[in-house]
């Protein structure tokens, strides 16, 4: 009961952020960067859960670019 | 009407500063540690030294620090300076544990928020200040590489070993062998409720990181499995060896090696006799007592026809105790010979000097013995035993924990005042090095555990002792970076661990909230045994065991949903929650991951295709399955097996996708993996 709260923002976080991640990606490269920039930015279940929303919004292709990208940037 | 203390109460919280900022009091050895060790999280500290160091045993230490303050860490304004008040943590690690004691009392009246991290060995100190101070820890730095030591030296198949709720848990290094019953068994085929396997090394490959491997390779001949395990097996594998090795000693062997033995001692008693001074006296003293009672002996009953032998000896052995009174002390013409009496005299007077002597050294060594008449000690072990030479603080922490773990061993301490009451049941060898190390068996010792305060004595017993024995595993402690660098070169199978880069790793990681519960050494590297509480903005916070595992490259060993029990070893399927405890195996750039949050997502590239199902029961379970493992909404994977063949939009880390074919297959899903082509996790 005391969690509801909690779990509701962190829903609403989710929600809010794979919204933000798949209109970022209907704008081709400039969106594709917007999106990579907004996981980097995240942490935890969050990155977790906006990699899963990228990854699933795009092709064979751009996942290939997707990973490149994170083995570029990994540290 | 508490309006007013409420709004101070805001602006209070709201005024409260950002704690980004690590500050480090002492920069010896331990602090300079510290601050790389910082440095692998991340983070740039400040520090405090009380003088400008002429150099540095890092060399490049001041790039790594955002200041530098030169004064006394105990003053207010020198901590001020420091920017006290933005401090996360404040490592105390002077080499002075009252002046890191005093601070710790003054960090905490100027930032009650910050975590402070004490070098000290006072464990009651410890637990009273952690209680008045809270957000406290406090670690011995020569308590926390003991461990590290003890498990070097058993050798190279147990890694760690450690108590996580009561419970033993062992890391082993499992080398496959002919008729090995690994041998030719899949990885996964392994693992079982109590044990886990945690990386797989083939033959002629170096590990490089924990989950670097394929789950689904056969085991062959040469290969080495790490894995972990609970229970007591560890203890009881041990014990095992030792016993069957006892027992396949044949009576002939034991013959032999009661004669050596006894060969040995002889040796070993010419040898201290005339090695040492006093001895020597002894000896001279004794034989010529022994020589005089014989001629003695021999005169009196020749001369006296009627006496008897043993009233010869005792006349004489009455002169030589200085009797001569009891026999010729009436003044009266007496019918024994005037020679006689002269001997007789002579008898009395070298009697008293040698006899006096001997009183003397008999006398000399109950005094030095102190009067202890403690347990015999057993005898040194013949062979497969492990050699640890220097019984300080630290030595004598290793010498337990083998006991502990029934390891034959003998100790070696150089000082002459050592405690003889420590272990007694540890064979135990005092004095100096060279004749120490004759007589602890070296040529046929397993390990050799050198650890004297001295690093440069430390490397002349390596050198020495690899002399004798080549094939021992040697361990070394030093302190300072430039030296292991050089001793590494120098001694190229040796093991030689710093006290404080090791302890410092803990230091670090305690300094960001993590209760570090022990620490081993796994190819040189060190990896902490760490425990997180979950919480609501934490990293681990909604993820699954085994995305905490494979994103940010640990092993989770321990998990507790209070109020309930603990699990070791828990499911990978268990998703996170606040509240949760869990207990992994991580090296210090793991931690760093965890703290920063930073999922390695570029594993996380493999899928799976549900193929068909043989079935209807199949469709439902093949859901349940898929929605436990990948984490993945149930909804989602209802409709992915209504709907098949079909792939699981959610990627997965290669293990976890690897299980999830193998699950699905057992229960009558046909699955395979697929991934991105080109690019293979």
């Amino acid at each position: 009961m005391t969690n509801e709260p909690e779990i509701n923002s962190q829903q609403l976080k989710l929600a809010a952020l794979s919204d933000t991640l798949c209109a970022a990606l209907k704008y081709g490269e400039e969106g594709f960067q917007i999106a990579v920039r907004i996981l980097q930015n995240e942490t935890g279940q969050m990155r977790l859960a906006a990699y899963h929303v990228i990854w699933q919004e795009l092709d064979e292709t751009g996942r290939k670019k997707l990973l490149k990208y994170l083995s570029q940037h990994s540290n | 009407m508490d309006t007013p203390a409420v709004n101070q109460q805001f602006i209070a919280s709201s005024q409260q500063q950002k704690l980004d900022r690590f500050l480090v009091c002492g920069l010896g050895s331990n602090g300079q540690h510290c601050v790389v060790a910082l440095r692998e999280f991340g983070v740039k500290a400040i520090a405090i030294e009380q003088v400008q160091p002429q150099s540095w045993e890092i060399p490049n230490l001041p790039d790594l620090l955002e200041d530098l303050i030169i004064g006394d860490c105990r003053e207010n304004n020198i901590l001020q300076q420091a920017k006290i008040k933005r401090c996360r943590a404040v490592l105390l690690v002077t080499s002075n544990e009252q002046i890191n004691a005093e601070t710790a009392l003054a960090v905490r009246q100027l930032n009650p928020r910050t975590r402070i991290v004490l070098r000290s060995t006072k464990e009651n100190l410890n637990r009273l200040l952690s209680e008045q101070l809270g957000n406290f820890i406090a670690f011995d730095p020569n308590q926390l590489p003991a461990t590290a030591f003890a498990l070097a030296a058993l050798g190279t198949e147990v890694l760690g070993l450690f108590k996580l709720d009561g419970k033993l848990v062992g890391v082993g290094k499992h080398l496959i062998k002919p008729g090995d019953p690994w041998c030719n068994r899949l990885l996964y085929d392994i693992n079982s409720r109590q044990r886990r396997v945690l990386a797989h090394i083939h033959s002629s490959n170096q590990l490089s990181s924990l989950h670097q491997w394929d789950i689904e390779t056969k085991v062959k001949l040469g290969d080495t499995v790490i894995y972990i395990e609970a229970k007591e097996r560890f203890v009881a594998e041990l014990n095992q060896r030792q016993t069957s090795r006892r027992e396949r000693q044949s009576n002939s062997k034991i013959l032999a090696s009661i004669w050596n033995n006894f060969k040995d001692k002889t040796n070993e008693f010419l040898q201290l006799s005339f090695q040492q001074q006093i001895r020597k006296v002894a000896l001279f003293s004794g034989i010529i007592v022994l020589v005089l009672l014989l001629i003695g002996t021999i005169l009196f009953k020749f001369y006296f026809k009627d006496t008897t032998w043993f009233s010869a000896f005792s006349a004489t052995a009455i002169l030589l105790l200085g009797g001569y009174s009891d026999l010729f002390g009436e003044f009266k013409p007496s019918d024994i010979p005037w020679w006689l009496q002269l001997f007789s005299l002579e008898l009395t007077v070298v009697g008293t000097v040698f006899v006096g002597v001997i009183y003397a050294l008999l006398t000399e060594a109950l005094l030095s013995s102190k009067f202890q008449f403690v347990k015999r000690r057993p005898p040194i072990p013949q062979n497969n035993h492990v050699v640890i030479v220097g019984l300080g603080r630290i030595g004598k922490q290793v010498a337990s924990l083998l006991q502990e773990f029934k390891q034959p061993q003998v100790g070696i301490s150089l000082d002459p005042d050592f405690d003889r009451t420590f272990l007694p049941e540890m064979p135990l060898i005092i004095g100096n090095i060279n004749d120490s190390l004759s007589k602890a068996n070296l040529a046929t010792a397993k390990s050799i555990v050198v650890l004297t305060n001295d690093e440069i004595l430390n490397l002349e017993i390596a050198l020495m002792t690899r002399e004798i024995n080549q094939n021992s595993n040697l361990i070394l402690r030093t302190y300072g970076q430039n030296l292991r660098n050089n001793w590494t070169q120098l001694l190229p199978n040796a093991q030689i661990l710093g006290v404080y880069a090791v302890a410092a790793e803990a230091f670090a990681a305690a300094a960001f909230g993590e209760n570090i519960i022990d620490l081993f050494r796994l190819n040189n590297r060190t990896i902490l045994v760490t425990e997180y509480e979950v919480e609501t903005d934490d990293t681990l916070n909604g993820l699954l065991i085994s995305e905490v595992a494979y994103g940010y490259g640990v092993v989770a060993i321990l998990h507790q949903k209070p109020p309930n029990a603990s699990t070791l070893i828990p499911s990978d399927d268990l998703k996170l929650a606040v509240g949760d405890r869990l207990v992994v195996l991580a090296d210090i750039n793991a931690l760093r991951r965890i703290e920063e949050g930073s999922l390695n997502l570029i594993n996380k590239c493999w899928q799976v295709r549900v193929e068909a199902v043989t079935t209807s029961d199949a469709v439902f379970e093949g859901a349940n399955i898929i929605s436990r493992i990948s984490g993945c909404n149930l909804n989602t994977a209802r409709e992915l097996m209504n709907n098949l063949p079909n792939i699981l939009p959610t990627p997965l880390y290669k293990h976890q996708a690897q299980r999830l074919v193998r699950e699905l297959n057992q229960s009558l899903v046909k699955a395979r993996l697929v991934t991105i082509p080109d690019f293979h996790g």
